[in-house]
């Protein structure tokens, strides 16, 4: 599976939307757009991409514009793979 | 089932007690040592449903509220680790009385950490211990919850300017409280989980351990760090038998969820040892 595939089925789960996520793509705003997206749900998801992925995200790392819209989350766990 | 209140040295904490059926003769009573916070609050139906599966095959189930938790008395910001861990030990103690065999601790998440430590320090408690999804190392834990902070004032959310993790642990150093997601974290209770770790944690050998986690890979694996764990307790002797279920993170879900899998898994794993 494709980094997108497995970030979207990690949010998928961990916000319970259901089919929802069939609907989002690369420039589907996160923040501010999805209701189940608050700050512990962000927390969650955080420490969720970390146990799917086996990466560690530094707390500096967080911010804003990494969960602004599903593409730019994409880009953050790709980046973080490589290191 | 019977509701009632647990003389500890805190205050009285409140207790439920879930008996086999008919008058049935009590095979082990099994005592719950819930997780942190809101994952207890997104957790009580799989509790309660598992505790009526092991009330149907014989097992007497405590489920207790720490202090400052549920209906016990206290507030949140008020409780500490070593509270906590005198809390089990009273249960532990109310518990002798319906049964001469020690209970087996069923701990889940951080109550899994604060049951590893507490069997360190006495290891006459119990014979058998199950830990579910254990939380491994506490000042993790609470760098993950700390983080519903930020994500807070990162989403906009909250009035405070952003702070950084590093500010947050300094403002507990200094003696405050943070106020995270409705719960209030004193300095004390932060610390006492951030120097506890599982990985530094020597389980007697003469407790065996089941341990489960859940797990979102096909076929379910166990996460590396739990392995990691596992390992090193095992090479210290301890009898360890571990299991990774495909099912749902129920504890972080905000609409509830079963969690059959892993319930049935658990039993099952209860009921070979216990044949």
């Amino acid at each position: 599976m494709t980094v997108i595939k497995e970030v979207c089925k990690v949010l998928k789960a961990t916000l319970q939307i259901g089919d929802r996520a069939n609907d989002i793509e690369t420039d589907t705003q996160l923040l501010g757009n999805i209701p189940e997206l608050d700050s512990m749900a962000v927390a969650m998801l955080i420490t969720a991409i970390e146990e799917h992925f086996d990466i560690f995200v530094d707390d500096d790392d967080i911010s804003a514009e990494t969960f602004e819209t599903f593409g730019s989350l994409c880009d953050f766990v790709e980046e973080k793979l490589v290191e | 089932m019977e509701p009632f209140y647990i003389n500890a040295p805190s205050g009285n904490i409140f207790a439920l007690y879930h008996r086999p059926g008919d008058g049935a003769d009590i095979t082990r009573n099994i005592l719950f040592i819930p997780p942190f916070g809101e994952e207890l609050n997104r957790s009580r139906h799989v509790i309660n449903h598992q505790a009526r599966s092991f009330a149907k095959a014989g097992y007497a189930v405590l489920i207790l509220d720490l202090y400052g938790t549920g209906d016990s008395t206290g507030t949140f910001g008020e409780a500490t680790v070593d509270i906590w861990q005198k809390d089990i030990i009273a249960a532990i103690n109310w518990l002798k009385q319906t049964s001469n065999a020690p209970p087996i601790p069923w701990a889940m998440r951080s109550g899994a950490l604060l049951t590893a430590d507490l069997v360190q320090q006495y290891p006459d408690i119990t014979d058998q211990m199950i830990l579910w999804s254990p939380v491994q190392n506490g000042k993790k834990f609470i760098a993950q919850y700390m983080r519903i902070k930020l994500a807070a004032e990162m989403t906009g959310r909250s009035e405070k300017k952003a702070s950084s993790m590093k500010d947050l642990w300094a403002s507990l150093e200094g003696g405050e409280n943070l106020e995270i997601a409705g719960y209030t974290v004193s300095p004390k209770l932060a610390k006492g989980f951030a120097g506890l770790s599982l990985a530094a944690i020597k389980i007697p050998q003469t407790i065996s351990v089941k341990w489960l986690e859940i797990s979102s890979a096909s076929p379910a694996r166990l996460s590396p760090v739990s392995q990691n764990i596992i390992n090193i307790w095992k090479n210290h002797g301890t009898d360890v038998t571990e299991a990774a279920v495909n099912d749902v993170l129920f504890w972080t879900l905000q609409e509830p969820e079963w969690a059959n899998h892993y319930c049935d898994k658990t039993l099952n794993l209860l009921e070979k040892e216990n044949a």
